[in-house]
């Protein structure tokens, strides 16, 4: 009985995969990643590559000729030029208890952004900041360029 | 002399800051409100922008950009967008957890669309009619997606891939009053993207 139960606390811990699933739910996944990129996460710095999913408060980053897409569970797709860097600070998509919420930081680069369902739901719930302005959307696409602060 | 002038100014006045409403893919164009201390101003134009200098200046007037600033600038992040993600609907026999004929023939179409699309996240979204109450329906509608994304594994779908969640009765697919029993609110709702 006692080596069963070791043996399956085994099996659960070397699965990362289901410990992380519980308090840190998916939320979306890299796509398209050509040239050099990563994800802070804390303190881990993770090459980014096609297929990784990606969690809330992840900062995305593209080098000189990087460039990457995302796209989060509700459908919104957000992709990246070459050196830019881009925090996900908030990110909400319940329906079933109507919750919404979608916060982007953009500190710098050039970004393409196209809205999806928390856009359609709760358009005023929708941020995307920089350090110059910050832009609301309804429902839609827009393009942004934003100069590394000097 | 004139020449490189020409040069000069127009690579000084390339804006630093800048945001363009463009047509979302479906064509549909919307609009973007861009906000600071300086003031704020509404696109709700295609291809309409507007620059900002710093937090504290206002925005500018929208004004139109060419096709060439636009591919000039952002060629490279357009050209990575994630394709946008395909839907299947799946039905259920009635009561049950058994998937109607129609929809069960749907499955190699299905694993055809994750197989080509891969590397792909697959969202299985259970859903239910309004029949009995909400709680009890959110626990069927997570049923349904468990049911789906076992039917998925086995077809050789590896379950990394897949997440399941539940709307219950709170995004149907034909409205109706609570407590009423319809088919076509009776399904599962697998996203391929």
């Amino acid at each position: 009985m006692r080596a069963w139960i070791v043996f399956l606390c085994i099996v659960y811990l070397s699965q990362p995969g289901i410990l992380l699933a519980k308090g840190d739910p998916y939320i979306g996944g890299l796509r398209n990643v050509r040239g050099k990129g990563m994800i802070e996460r804390g303190q881990q710095r993770l090459v980014a590559k096609n297929g990784i999913k990606i969690r809330l408060n992840d900062v995305l980053v593209t080098g000189k000729n990087g460039a990457m897409g995302v796209i989060f569970n509700d459908g919104t797709r957000i992709s990246l030029g070459p050196d830019s860097r881009i925090e996900i600070t908030k990110y909400l998509y319940q329906p079933a208890h109507e919750e919404y919420g979608l916060i982007l930081k953009m500190m710098y680069g050039t970004a393409y952004f196209i809205s999806g369902a928390i856009g359609k739901a709760a358009p005023e719930s929708v941020r995307f900041r920089t350090p110059v302005a910050i832009i609301g959307t309804r429902g839609t696409a827009f393009l942004a360029k934003v100069a590394p602060k000097n | 002399m004139i020449c490189l002038l020409g040069v000069i100014s127009s690579c000084c006045n390339r804006p630093k800051n800048m945001f363009v409403l463009v047509p979302d893919p479906g064509g549909k164009v919307g609009r973007i409100v861009i906000e600071n201390k300086g003031g704020k101003q509404i696109v709700s134009k295609a291809n309409m922008a507007v620059q900002v200098q710093n937090a504290k200046t206002p925005p500018t007037i929208p004004e139109p950009v060419s096709q060439k600033e636009i591919e000039k600038t952002f060629t490279a992040a357009i050209s990575v967008a994630p394709q946008p993600p395909v839907r299947f609907h799946l039905f259920f026999k009635s009561g049950g957890a058994k998937l109607t004929e129609a929809s069960h023939n749907m499955l190699p179409k299905i694993l055809a669309t994750i197989k080509k699309r891969m590397p792909c996240d697959i969202l299985v979204i259970g859903h239910t009619d309004t029949k009995g109450n909400a709680e009890k329906n959110w626990k069927l509608g997570l049923k349904r997606a468990e049911i789906i994304k076992g039917i998925l594994e086995r077809l050789g779908v590896n379950p990394r891939h897949v997440e399941t969640a539940s709307f219950g009765e709170k995004a149907l697919l034909v409205p109706t009053p609570d407590n009423v029993s319809e088919p076509k609110n009776r399904f599962v709702e697998i996203i391929v993207q």
